[in-house]
This record gives structure tokens, sequence and C-alpha cells, in this order.
């Protein structure tokens, strides 16, 4: 019961932040120069015909009146008609959010399980030079350009060994998937088209590789550093001086210690992935959430900006919500 | 218990704050790129947009150390000029961003009550922001130049220096000196420049430089993305975009150089920042 009360009002502070970042992006991009309407209507187009598209779109009205239309849409679920391509935009969203959710959840899955491993190994071999290792590792991670590291895995992977396929898309096209769940590997598997799940596996691999190296390093970092900690900590070292067996140290007391520190980060890297996909989106032309939001900003595309910022702020505060949510699961000494 | 201590913990575990050796790894590798930057017409006898007419997408050899991209500009040289553009607009930014978020964490903080509560807010707001929508909003604001890029890539960092700032001045605040200093009739001013600000702006100081890389390899983004700076100026991101196309075809010497670059000069400043983090204790 104290759960749900924690989690409803959680909930209800996410009202003030998407109202915030819902009018500053509403404002930006209406000051923004360039003209979404001057973009679809022909050459040949009169005052008046821009002026009867500009009434279609209720951009002639004040500002706030714009404002407060969209907003009373949005409550009604509504999130409006993409200037461009006149196709509304939730249809849009149900179809970009999941390619870019399940390219970014496997590249965190995987993150997370290197980070979690190498972190606890180097932190047990402190100073010597596996730890160094690492920590180098991490360093170098951290400066990646992950647009660059894409590119350089697709020379090795597709263009020298052939062992990856071209990075145009996200699944062969020789196959066609109706949508279920729109994650492609789970809807295959749905659907029991087992060549074509492989297929979706192989298109992600690249790209989930190139996110992973680049989001390890913050992650095994800290990962490193809580287990430090606990390495020398009272706690522990009582543990140990009683003869623990190692298996029971690692997983017992260094494995679930160093974990409780870790959802914060976590959700930290997490929550900007989704935002920050759009640069190995557009090197694998993965089509997902990011690209839809370049195209909108670059066509001035104002619904669709608008809902990708709404989307990726409301993403981010779900993800810190889980994080605080785990958080407490992992450690009893947190209440919610 | 220090003997008891000095006993459970050999010498090794000491706490020895290293640090020093990843700071002049970086500052070296740093120089190096910037005698690039400086050096860049004397060490390259093509301009960085000069064109050779019969060299499209020459792989390395004598003529062009590394090869020529697909409009037959040599990509040696564009390295070298780009180093000049990279490492400004990272250190203008930076700059800028210590600049005003410092100002308005050093103001708000020192004020306090709402003023103190409802910026914070909107750095709230600014920083649930997508980067790259607020970026590209700001340099389209502003005209697409290198001057909005530094602006750009400045304010989206500002909000972090700003509550570095408005942290470090709240907790030096109710310190004694600063006390003492109102008691003995100094001005708010002087208070705020003489008295608060060289003893907060030690920590902002401490990120800067991992800052800097990561304004770099922001600058590199928005320009592979086509947001950045105009073609065909020499830039890291920008040649690397130019490459991405020669990929495909097995040219991999058009995106390869300018990435190793880039990542190298980001790694230059990742090291002085992980060596000043260990050095201030707050990394080990």
């Amino acid at each position: 019961m104290r759960l749900t009360r924690y989690i409803v009002r959680r909930l209800l502070l996410l009202i003030p932040v998407l109202i915030g970042v819902s009018v500053l992006t509403f404002v930006l991009i209406r000051v923004l120069p360039g003209d979404p309407v001057l973009l679809i209507v022909p050459e040949t187009a009169t005052e008046a015909d821009i002026q009867q598209a500009r009434e279609r779109f209720g951009l002639d009205r004040p500002l706030a009146a714009q404002y407060l239309a969209y907003l009373g849409d949005v409550l009604r679920g509504d999130l409006g008609r993409s200037i461009t391509t006149n196709t509304p935009v939730a249809e849009q969203l149900t179809r970009r959010v999941p390619l870019t959710l399940e390219l970014i959840v496997y590249a965190m899955g995987l993150a997370l399980v290197i980070a979690v491993v190498g972190g606890i190994y180097a932190a047990r071999r402190a100073g010597r030079p596996s730890d160094h290792t690492a920590r180098v590792a991490a360093l170098a991670g951290n400066s990646l350009p992950e647009f660059w590291l894409g590119l350089v895995l697709v020379l090795i992977f597709y263009q020298a060994l052939g062992w990856a396929p071209p990075p145009a898309g996200r699944i062969s096209p020789l196959f066609s998937v109706p949508p279920i769940t729109g994650f492609i590997t789970v809807d295959t598997l749905l659907q029991g088209d087992l060549p074509a799940s492989f297929s979706a596996l192989h298109h992600l691999m690249l790209p989930v590789l190139t996110l992973a190296i680049v989001i390890t390093a913050p992650l095994l970092r800290s990962v490193r550093a809580s287990a430090l900690e606990v390495i020398d900590s009272d706690s522990y070292r009582c543990a140990e001086s009683h003869g623990l067996k190692d298996r029971v140290l690692l997983f017992a007391y260094l494995f679930r210690l160093t974990l409780i520190r870790l959802p914060t980060l976590a959700a930290l890297v997490f929550g900007n992935l989704l935002g920050g996909s759009v640069l190995v989106e557009y090197v694998f032309s993965w089509q997902g959430l990011g690209q839809w939001a370049l195209r909108g900003l670059l066509l001035r595309d104002y619904p669709v900006i608008q809902a990708y910022v709404l989307v990726v702020a409301t993403f981010y505060v779900l993800v810190f919500l889980i994080a605080d949510l785990l958080q407490a699961a992992l450690d009893p000494r947190v209440e919610v | 218990m220090a003997v008891v201590d000095d006993l459970t913990h050999p010498p090794a575990k000491r706490v020895r704050r290293g640090g020093d050796g990843l700071i002049a790894a970086g500052s070296l590798i740093l120089l190096i790129v910037l005698f690039g930057a400086v050096a860049a017409p004397w060490l390259s006898q093509w301009g960085p947009t000069e064109i050779d007419p019969i060299a499209f997408l020459e792989p390395p050899g004598p003529g062009h150390w590394l090869g020529t991209d697909g409009n037959g500009m040599d990509i040696w040289s564009r390295i070298l000029f780009a180093a000049r553009i990279d490492l400004g607009v990272a250190v203008a930014s930076v700059a800028l961003a210590v600049l005003v978020g410092g100002t308005i964490g050093l103001a708000t903080g020192y004020a306090g009550g709402w003023v103190e509560e409802t910026t914070m807010r909107l750095l709230d707001i600014v920083q649930a922001f997508p980067v790259f929508i607020l970026a590209l909003t700001v340099a389209a604001l502003l005209g697409n130049s290198l001057h909005t890029l530094i602006l750009a890539i400045g304010l989206i960092n500002a909000p972090a220096y700003a509550r570095l700032m408005r942290a470090e001045v709240r907790s030096l605040k109710s310190h004694i000196y600063i006390e003492a200093a109102e008691c003995a009739g100094n001005s708010r001013l002087s208070i705020l420049f003489r008295h608060l600000l060289p003893n907060a702006l030690t920590p902002l100081l401490v990120i800067a430089p991992l800052n800097c890389g990561w304004a770099i390899l922001m600058l590199a983004g928005l320009s592979f993305l086509g947001l950045g700076v105009a073609v065909p100026t020499a830039e890291w991101g920008a040649m690397i975009s130019t490459g991405a196309a020669d990929v495909v075809g097995g040219r991999w010497w058009t995106s390869v150089f300018p990435g190793l670059a880039l990542f190298i000069t980001v790694l230059g400043f990742n090291l002085i920042g992980e060596g000043l983090l260990q050095r201030t204790g707050q990394r080990r």
C-alpha cells in the first residue's frame, strides 16, 4: 500500500516536469527560423494558399492559444498529425519507439553484465595489471565517439570479415514481420519464424555492440569503485577473517553490496540512451525514434518534435522511478 | 588503533593519491595535438580545403600520407587544421559554460530563497531536455556558425556548473570566515568575488577538462549529423561524416584517421580529468 502511494506520488511529480518541458519545446521550436508550412505547399502556392495551410494546422493563432489547444489534445491522448507526412504522430511513435527500445535494452543488458563482472574482477585485483587494463579500457571507452566506433566495427565485421550484415536497417529485406509487439526479436519468436529471428539478432549485433562499448565505461568504473569500498569495509573484512569460503564472500557479500550502488548510475546512463541513440541509429540506418526526431527537426515538423521530447522526458523520469524501486528492493535500509 | 590499522593494511594499501602519471600523459597528448594545430601549415604541403584534381579517394601513400577524400582533399592536412576548430570550440565553450554557469550558481547560491529555488527548477527543465534538440535549437536560432556552436555547446553545459557552484557557495556561506568578512563591513560584491569565488572555483575547474572532451564529442556528433560546421570546413566529425559513405566501398582512410585524431584528443582531456579527480581524492 505504501509502495503504491509512493509510485503514485512520483508519477504525479511527472506532471510539472512534462508541462515545463513541453512549454519550453513549444516556444523554442516556434522561434526557430524556418517554416514547416513553406516546406509542404507547392512552389506555385499563393499567399492565400499558404495562409490556408497555416490555418489548417492552427499555426495562425497566438502562441498561448496554440499551446492550450495542444495541451488539451495531448490530455485526450491525441498527439496530433505530422505536418510533413500528414500521418498521426501516435501511430509513428508506436512503430518507432520499440525499434529504439529494443536496441538500447540489449545494449544496456550487455553493458551491465560486462561492467558488473569486469568491475568486481578488477576491484578484487586492485593495483595489479588486470585492474589497470580495466581502468585504461574504461577511460578509452569514455573517449570514443560512438558514431566513429560504429563505422569502424562496420569496416571490420562487415567489410573485412563479412560476419555482420550491411548497416542498413533492422532485418534482412527478405523477411516481412507483421508487428505484434513491435519488438522484432520478440515478434519473430512469437510467430515461430526462426530464420527471421536470427536475421534480426544478426542486424542487432553491431549497433548493440557499439552502444554497449560506449556505455560500459562509466558503469564499469562505478562498479569497480563501489566494489573497492565494500572490500575495504569493516563488515567485509570481518567476514573475510572469519574464513568464509571465497564463493560465499563473492556472491553473498561483494556482489550484493556492490549492486546496491548501481541502479542510480544505471538509470542515468539508460535514461540518456533514448535521447542519445540518434548517432548510432544514423550509422546503421535504424529508422528508430532518434532518426525520426532528427528528420522532424530538420523539417521543423512541430508535432513530431513535441511528441519526441515528451516521450524522452517521460522515459527519463520513469527510468529513475524504476531505479529507485530497485534500489529499495536491493537495499533493506532504503525505504520508499 | 593506528597500529592495528598499519598491521591490517600493508603499506601498498595506504592512501596514495596518484593521478600525476595520468595528467602527464594527457598533457603530452594535448601538447602534441596543439602543436599539430599551430604548425598545421608547415606540417602539410596541402591546404585544408585545397583540391588535388588528380587524386580522388586515393589511399594513403607518398603523395598524400593519409590519402585523400572524395573531393580530392588531403586527409592529413585536414586533420591538422581541424584540430584548430575542435580544440578551439571545446575550450571556448567550456570557458563559456564555467563563466555563465558559475555566475548563475554564485549569484543564486548566495541570494538563496525563491531566486535560488526558481533558478534551480528552470535548470531542471533545461537538463531534462534531449541534448541534440537543445543544441540544434540554439544553433538554428542564431545561425550556423562557429560562434553559434560554441554558444550552443557552452549553454548546454552551463547548468551543471551552476549546480556545482551553488552547492559549493551554500556550503561556504556558513563558514566563519565569511561571517567575519561580513562583520568587517565588506560589501556584498566584495564578499562574492573576493571571498567566495576563489574558494568555490576549484571543483568547477577540476571537471573542466573532462567537459572539454565531452564538448569535442558533442561538436563532432553535431557535425556528423550535418548540424555542425558547414562543409567543407575541416572538422573531425564532419570529416567522419563525409567518410562514412566510403566505408561500404572499403575506403577506410577517409573516416578512420579523423576518428583516431578525435579519439586521441578526447582521451588526452579525459586522462587529465581523471588524473585531477584522483589528485583531489574524488576517484581512486
